[in-house]
């Protein structure tokens, strides 16, 4: 049978370099297999085809027993061999090959490698980096080391020191805006402690929850001036009723007067003294109106004096007594009539005021009998000091030489709040 | 014989109107007329009043209808007409909860005051059907329904949904919902809008 060594050369030179090429495959497929810490048979299969194609083309024309001196008798003999030996020996190779590079791929297609992990890791919007007691890192992605950079202007090298750094806040926002919240947990890995650290990207939240502060601080605001609103409409609402009022009567005054003028030119004397007595009529009644208006609690008072049977008697009353005192000064005033009338069978109330620096003095007493034993403050009393001294004021009970109420009213009563306790009986009169 | 009248109004005008209406009249005494509504107890304590014109809101934040509802409990053969130009729906039902004799709208009631007071001391009840229409924002008063009047009438505190949800025993969300559907019918913007707005027309008043 013919020798490998006596073909032609062309098909010599084809083996050779269908062994070179299947002997660089195994070296690639090799390099990768090492990388994966995986060992193989594919190391073996590559030697093969390179000593194949040692003997077949370095050998083949005694280059090494020129170069080096080394005899290539073994070569020789191989290549005196029947060429259907070595054609077969390099098939039974290359199907070796196939069936090893057919089990690679099906390993591949099932496993994932340390590489793929990291390129899906820096493919993920959150950042992650796990790093050991230490603070080495042993797997971070892009997102952390760019969050790593912007937060601390370095590149990610310590994990721990990463974290401490971050720990002070649960959000941090970075120069572009994006915000992110870290979370932190400890594993075991291998029996050794590993430390997971991830950044959640979470700038629409963050934006919405700003937004939600700005929107409740809003509101907040809206709620104050809607309070202070709805404390004030009531004397809004009744001025502007007021003011309308007023409209009117002007527009309405204002025909009469013409009206007038047209009826004084074209009526006789004896006629105009009538129209001016009805005029100087109606400029009296706004005139009373003026006066009632200012102190419509004393104006009231003395309406209801009149219509008991008692008599007041004023001192000291200011020309306009302070709207934030009247009701106070109202309740004490019909206490005192209430109480002179009832208990004293008195006809006259006298009424002192004093107008102190912030407050005002009122003193009541009356002409009627002065009481037997010390009065003690129950029923309206009671309440009338519970509601002065809730509004800053005070109230004092004389009995000798004549029964004496005293009050004072601030000029400026402590807002209504609410009821501290039940002060029943702790109000005594001094 | 004589009524005994009796006018609690803290208002100028509307006083000395009805002073005139009472004085015209010989069938009627007027025996007082006066600002807060505190003081008409005292002259039912002291003196025969037969008949009482009293207004809602008067002066120093006394309130017309607490003082009613007390002289009713001392006094239940007085009898009370109410008088009031808001448009407040909740004064109409309470009036009649706490046994008020009559009820009138001064400025947009079509019977006079003085017929009201007729049927009244001769034993009648004389309320309107309802509150006058007030037009608010792209509707009226009527159009919201009494559970939306209660909450816009909470709305006017400034409080939040929970907070009014607490006090009339609903969710917050359906303070929410009804707000919504307020604002929807006004056309309004905000619920600040919507309290403030109906606030001073009366349509609420807390």
């Amino acid at each position: 049978m013919t020798a490998f060594y006596d073909l032609a050369v062309p098909a010599q030179n084809f083996t050779a370099f269908w062994a070179l090429l299947l002997c660089l495959y195994c070296i690639a497929e090799t390099i990768m297999l090492f990388r994966q810490k995986r060992y193989h048979l594919m190391p073996a299969v590559g030697l093969c085809f390179f000593v194949a194609y040692f003997i077949m083309h370095i050998c083949r024309d005694g280059t090494m027993q020129r170069l080096y001196g080394i005899g290539n008798d073994f070569a020789m003999q191989v290549l005196h061999l029947p060429y259907i030996i070595i054609l077969a020996a390099c098939l039974v190779l290359t199907i070796l090959c196939a069936l090893l590079y057919w089990n690679i791929t099906s390993w591949r297609k099932t496993h994932i490698s340390a590489a793929s992990i990291k390129e899906s890791m820096d493919g993920l919007p959150a950042g992650i980096c796990f790093y050991l007691e230490d603070g080495r890192c042993i797997l971070s992605n892009h997102r952390m080391n760019d969050i790593c950079f912007s937060l601390l202007g370095s590149a990610l090298q310590n994990g721990a020191q990463f974290y401490d750094s971050i720990s002070t806040k649960p959000i941090h926002q970075l120069s572009d805006g994006t915000a992110f919240s870290f979370h932190h947990r400890e594993l075991t890995y291998r029996g050794a402690p590993l430390h997971e650290l991830i950044a959640n990207d979470i700038t629409d939240l963050y934006k919405k929850s700003e937004e939600l502060k700005a929107n409740n601080e809003r509101l907040r605001k809206m709620a104050e001036n809607m309070k202070a609103y709805s404390e004030t409409i009531t004397d809004t609402v009744r001025q502007k009723e007021i003011l309308q009022a007023k409209i009117n009567i002007h527009d309405e005054m204002n025909r009469m007067i013409l009206t007038t003028r047209k009826s004084l030119i074209e009526t006789p004397t004896s006629e105009r003294q009538e129209i001016l007595r009805i005029w100087q009529q109606v400029l009296l009644l706004c005139k009373q109106s003026d006066t009632r208006k200012t102190n419509s609690a004393v104006a009231d008072l003395n309406t209801l004096a009149a219509a008991i049977g008692i008599r007041l008697v004023w001192s000291g009353l200011p020309t306009v007594l302070p709207h934030a005192v009247q009701p106070l000064f109202l309740a004490a005033a019909r206490e005192a009539m209430t109480n002179a009338i009832k208990h004293a069978q008195a006809t006259i109330l006298d009424i002192s005021i004093q107008d102190n620096c912030d407050s005002f003095q009122a003193r009541f007493t009356n002409d009627g009998k002065t009481p037997d034993q010390p009065v003690t403050a129950s029923g309206g009393l009671l309440n009338l000091c519970q509601r002065l001294e809730s509004a800053g004021g005070q109230m004092k009970i004389e009995t000798k030489p004549v029964f004496c109420l005293d009050v004072i009213i601030p000029k400026e009563p402590k807002p209504k709040m609410f009821c501290l306790s039940d002060r029943r009986g702790k109000c005594p009169p001094r | 014989m004589q009524y005994k009248v009796l006018i609690v109004e803290d208002q100028e005008m509307p006083r000395q109107l009805f002073e005139i209406f009472v004085k015209s009249d010989p069938r009627y005494d007027l025996v007082g007329s006066i600002c807060n509504a505190e003081l008409a107890i005292d002259f039912c304590t002291h003196m025969r009043i037969d008949l009482i014109l009293m207004d809602v809101m008067t002066e120093h934040g006394s309130n017309g209808l607490d003082a009613s509802e007390n002289i009713k409990k001392k006094y239940p053969n007085i009898k009370i007409i109410i008088v009031t130009s808001m448009p407040e729906a909740s004064w109409l039902k309470r009036a009649r909860e706490i046994g008020v004799d009559s009820f009138w709208y001064k400025e947009s009631q079509k019977d006079p005051i003085l017929a009201v007071m007729e049927r009244t001391l001769a034993g009648e009840h004389v309320f309107p059907d309802m509150p006058p229409i007030v037009q608010i924002g792209n509707t009226n008063n009527h159009e919201f329904s009494e559970r939306e009047l209660d909450v816009l009438r909470e709305l006017i505190t400034g409080d939040s949904n929970a907070e009014i949800g607490q006090r009339l025993g609903i969710a917050p969300s359906t303070v929410k919902y009804h707000v919504q559907n307020m604002l929807q019918k006004t056309g309004m913007h905000t619920r600040t809008e919507l309290a403030a707005v109906a606030r001073s027309l009366g349509i609420v008043i807390k």
